[in-house]
């Protein structure tokens, strides 16, 4: 899960079914209960849209109307079944992000109000999210279930937020077709450059966003960005304690395990025993172990150490080389000979490996 | 990066305060009332989408692992700061 963008679908063989399914249970509770489901309180509680108009949406829709149209699955066999839950849960998480933009433009609204009224400084406030128990079947019947749920409030949004005027049926549908624009991976390829082009990395890690802009990278303003090098003598880690702080702007969506409770919560109390517990990372002794706690304006990611054994090959090769992970301390860039076993078995990627409970 | 004026400037010894000074709440609690040192100097980041008006200079303070946990390791813990919450200390203050 973790290859390439925090819940993206995994396109190669499966490893592990279980961990999978876990990966879609945290992040669709987390989208749900910390990014949908906040914003239309938010709206809600100023009158930007009322329950009547949900209650109105919901009774206008028909399956002529709908925005997100209905998906399918292909197979029966229990790696489709997975497959499906994340794909649809994909969709899921784009919706909230097409609705989210069209909730800012309608007002003036900051991150901070909805971090305050999300909980993430009060428990008092935090919705509760759901929690999943029984077999790997049972399970998968709960989260597809619990999709078809909250698709259909995020339906009922969207066709709120049309009738009140506050978007159009047209602009969301433009915007959804460029939520599903494919971009290349901009973390593997501004690493595979800075491994590259020695005028670079320093540019990279001296002023971040100005060095991205040069090369291109398509990027927002989400606060100031600092990256930090891995080196012999230093290992870098990233984690946002109050909430989830995460460079999504250039590097897509966050994987699930840097949103979780457990991480946050641990990583800065014992760094090296959670790495080694979680990712099945051995720091060495002689290394320090810096956290990152990102609690405010700057945003990080990590320079990954350069693999063995690549000498001579192109930006376009090493960038296969970078995962999420390795972007947060939570890896190393995988050397060629480890690419080749996860494109072989997808074992690896369903990180971490001890999943937090 | 470094704003000229900004109160601390890198390897400037600090303190935490205890108790929120001005409702800025992006100060985590396991770090309040814990020293450490200045590591980067941000200057003030204007950052709208986030949150409204201009925050004080931002620094990130480098924390031994030790002062801010149980944990005996030789590691450290990197944390954004707003000067609001600094103060700072002479060098022989630091242990």
């Amino acid at each position: 899960m973790s290859g390439k963008h925090g819940h993206k679908p995994f396109e190669g063989h499966m490893h592990d079914y279980e961990a999978h399914i876990k990966a879609v249970e945290e992040d669709l509770e987390y989208y749900r209960a910390k990014r949908f489901e906040p914003r239309i309180i938010y709206l809600l509680r100023r009158g930007v849209v009322t329950f009547h108009d949900l209650l109105e949406a919901r009774v206008a829709l028909t399956r002529k109307n709908q925005f997100f149209k209905p998906r399918k699955r292909q197979g029966n066999n229990i790696e489709a079944r997975v497959r499906y839950l994340e794909e649809w849960l994909d969709e899921y998480v784009k919706g909230i992000a097409l609705v989210s933009a069209r909730a800012v433009d309608a007002m003036d609204m900051v991150t901070e109000d909805n971090r305050k009224e999300r909980g993430d400084y009060d428990d008092f406030f935090k919705i509760k999210k759901k929690e999943h128990h029984g077999t790997l079947e049972e399970r998968m019947v709960n989260v597809e279930q619990d999709l078809r749920e909250y698709q259909e409030l995020l339906e009922v949004f969207v066709q709120a937020l049309i009738a009140r005027g506050w978007s159009t049926r047209e602009e969301l549908e433009q915007r959804w077709q460029q939520l599903h624009e494919e971009r290349p991976w901009a973390g593997g390829v501004i690493v595979a450059k800075a491994w590259s082009d020695a005028e670079f990395k320093e540019a990279l890690l001296t002023i971040g966003r100005e060095a991205l802009r040069e090369m291109g990278v398509h990027q927002g303003k989400v606060g100031k960005l600092v990256v930090v090098e891995n080196t012999g003598a230093v290992h870098n880690v990233v984690v946002c304690t109050l909430c989830s702080c995460y460079p999504y702007d250039i590097l897509g969506d966050t994987p699930w395990w840097y949103k979780h409770e457990s991480y946050r919560t641990r990583i800065v109390q014992n760094p090296r025993a959670v790495v080694k517990e979680m990712f099945g990372l051995d720091v060495p002794a002689g290394k320090e172990l810096r956290v990152y706690d990102s609690t405010s304006d700057v945003r990080y990611f990590v320079l990954p150490q350069r693999p063995k054994g690549t000498d001579g090959m192109s930006e376009a090769e090493l960038a296969k080389l970078v995962t999420v992970d390795s972007l947060l301390g939570a890896g190393m860039a995988l050397e060629p000979a480890q690419l080749k076993e996860v494109e072989r078995t997808g074992a690896g990627l369903e990180s971490p490996r001890v999943r937090p409970d | 990066m470094e704003s000229t004026n900004s109160k601390f400037k890198i390897g400037d010894p600090v303190v935490v305060a205890s108790e929120n000074p001005s409702g800025n709440p992006r100060t985590p609690i396991y770090i309040r009332g814990k020293r450490g040192i200045i590591g980067l100097a941000h200057g003030v980041l204007e950052n709208v989408r986030d949150h409204r008006g201009i925050h004080e200079p931002l620094y990130t303070v480098r924390f031994d692992l030790s002062e801010v946990s149980a944990c005996r390791d030789h590691d450290s813990i990197w944390v954004d700061v707003h000067e609001e919450w600094l103060s700072g200390l002479q060098p022989e203050e630091k242990h």
